[in-house]
């Protein structure tokens, strides 16, 4: 199931290619590498596309120019549109209360249901101001386990990533590679290994020069990359899968990190309440599908339970919640890193 | 099978199916182009944020919207970092408005700025918790408004 399945929504993974308006642009920014902004280019016009292309080129219309750079310049205060829109309809829009308050129980927009999932670098980038936590103790050898059911596979793909993130965190080169190798394996069980060689060569070669930043760039992109492309293989629900097992992983080795070291500050980061929940909604759909449903149907309850102590009623999650929370990870981790 | 003979299909399928690949050529690469022209313009708005050392994520969410329409997304957020959220549009003279709310509904967006084609809005998360970017593309057209949206967090 796609992330966002609303019509009018369609999320793109960084997969499916775009014309960037301004080439040169892009390929300076550091989050575009150059082999990946000309992959990119190249893989959204494959073959049959460049055929097209040189049909269209031959027919005498031009691609469009570049245009110029938008100044972006701060907002003083708001400008009025110069010509009036046709005015919406008055039941689509949420007027916001005064003092920047908005109703969104009464939103009527097309709320998004689910939550954006956050990369992992998003959590270990909080971690890194709090503290500088022996990521060392935290790397575990990359599993090697075969799987031909591609939930299980997608699973395994998103845990075995997120080791892949804290090898970074601990600047382990040879993990990281490791974890390159298997992500590579695991993507050519899915049928995405050509969409993901170029990241995992990425990944080595930023771990050879001791480019951490690259790294975990390259994780990013690898997941989104992988995700994506089974998107278009209408295989979302494994898809899914790749974040839950990544989720869960960080999950681990976060809750005993932050139980090594409490600080109601530090557990604060463990409040994601509407991701278990998310995880959740999206297991229920795979789990009509799955080989091995009783894997899946551990992890929901799992997720039911972590979501119970996430939220504690507002209050801060205690020490104890984060050890149980670390116990069911882990016992989560061991399910879809193992056969049995 | 065919209603015609071998040779003469041939002969007439050649141009035949050049004209249906410039046909498809001439309506599919612009749509493309209008989609991801959309990014491209988010994009713009994210380079002071990349130059301070923001990191950008390589996914991001695209649609459309009438003029007008609000577009709710949730996300999130963690306590410590700082986030901006880009916007942009490939529509010619839109006005873009994005702001982030907390659960309860009260703005914590912490600056916001505009471009030609795109807003954006930056965040510091004054706790961990889901947040909601709410969003309005205004257009003297009213059809469907091509938009895309991006993050980035240090």
């Amino acid at each position: 199931m796609p992330r966002f399945s609303g019509a009018a929504l369609c999320k793109n993974a960084g997969s499916t290619g775009y014309f960037p308006r301004n080439l040169l642009l892009l390929a300076n920014l550091p989050f575009f590498p150059p082999a990946m902004t000309a992959c990119s280019l190249f893989r959204a016009v494959p073959t049959v596309s460049a055929a097209l292309a040189l049909a269209f080129m031959a027919s005498g219309v031009h691609a469009q120019q570049p245009k110029p750079h938008a100044v972006v310049k701060p907002v003083v205060k708001e400008k009025p549109a110069e010509v009036p829109p046709a005015p919406p309809a008055a039941d689509k829009v949420v007027q916001d209360k005064g003092a920047g308050e908005l109703d969104l129980t009464q939103f009527p927009g097309q709320v998004i249901g689910e939550v954006i999932v956050p990369v992992p670098s998003e959590v270990f980038t909080v971690l890194d101001k709090l503290g500088d936590p022996d990521w060392k103790s935290e790397v575990a050898e990359s599993p090697k386990v075969n799987f031909s059911d591609r939930t299980d596979v997608a699973l395994l793909l998103g845990s075995i990533v997120a080791d892949g993130f804290i090898a970074v965190q601990a600047e382990d080169k040879k993990t990281v590679e490791n974890v390159g190798r298997s992500v590579l394996s695991l993507s050519r069980t899915l049928g995405v290994e050509k969409d993901v060689i170029r990241h995992c060569q990425a990944i080595t070669d930023a771990a050879d020069k001791a480019n951490w930043d690259g790294v975990r760039q390259e994780l990013d992109a690898t997941q989104s990359t992988v995700r994506g492309r089974m998107e278009e293989m209408q295989d979302g629900a494994a898809a899914e899968c790749i974040s839950v097992g990544g989720w869960l992983r960080g999950t681990q080795v976060i809750t005993n990190v932050i139980g090594k070291s409490y600080s109601t500050e530090r557990a604060e980061l463990l409040f994601q309440p509407d991701l278990a929940d998310y995880f959740n909604d999206s297991l229920e759909e795979m789990l009509s599908k799955a080989k091995n449903p009783d894997k899946l149907k551990d992890i929901a309850n799992g997720l039911a339970r972590l979501r119970e102590l996430m939220d504690n009623g507002g209050e801060n999650i205690t020490p104890n919640a984060v050890r149980e929370m670390h116990e069911i990870t882990t016992v989560l981790v061991k399910k879809i890193t193992t056969r049995n | 099978m065919f209603p015609f003979p071998a040779p003469l299909r041939r002969r007439t399928l050649r141009p035949v199916l050049s004209l249906v690949l410039a046909l498809a050529a001439a309506f599919a690469l612009p749509a493309r182009a209008t989609v991801d022209d959309s990014h491209s313009a988010a994009m713009e708005a994210a380079v002071p944020a990349v130059k301070l050392g923001f990191k950008i994520r390589q996914e991001y969410w695209k649609g459309t919207l009438k003029s007008g329409e609000q577009k709710a997304v949730r996300q999130q957020l963690f306590k410590g970092n700082e986030y901006w959220f880009f916007l942009g549009t490939d529509a010619e003279e839109a006005t873009l408005k994005i702001d982030v709310y907390d659960k309860k509904g009260i703005k914590v967006t912490v600056e916001t700025k505009a471009g030609e084609n795109n807003a954006a809005v930056r965040v510091v998360a004054p706790a961990t918790g889901t947040y909601t970017v709410v969003f309005t593309l205004i257009s003297k057209e009213n059809a469907e408004i091509p938009w895309a949206l991006a993050y980035g967090y240090r």
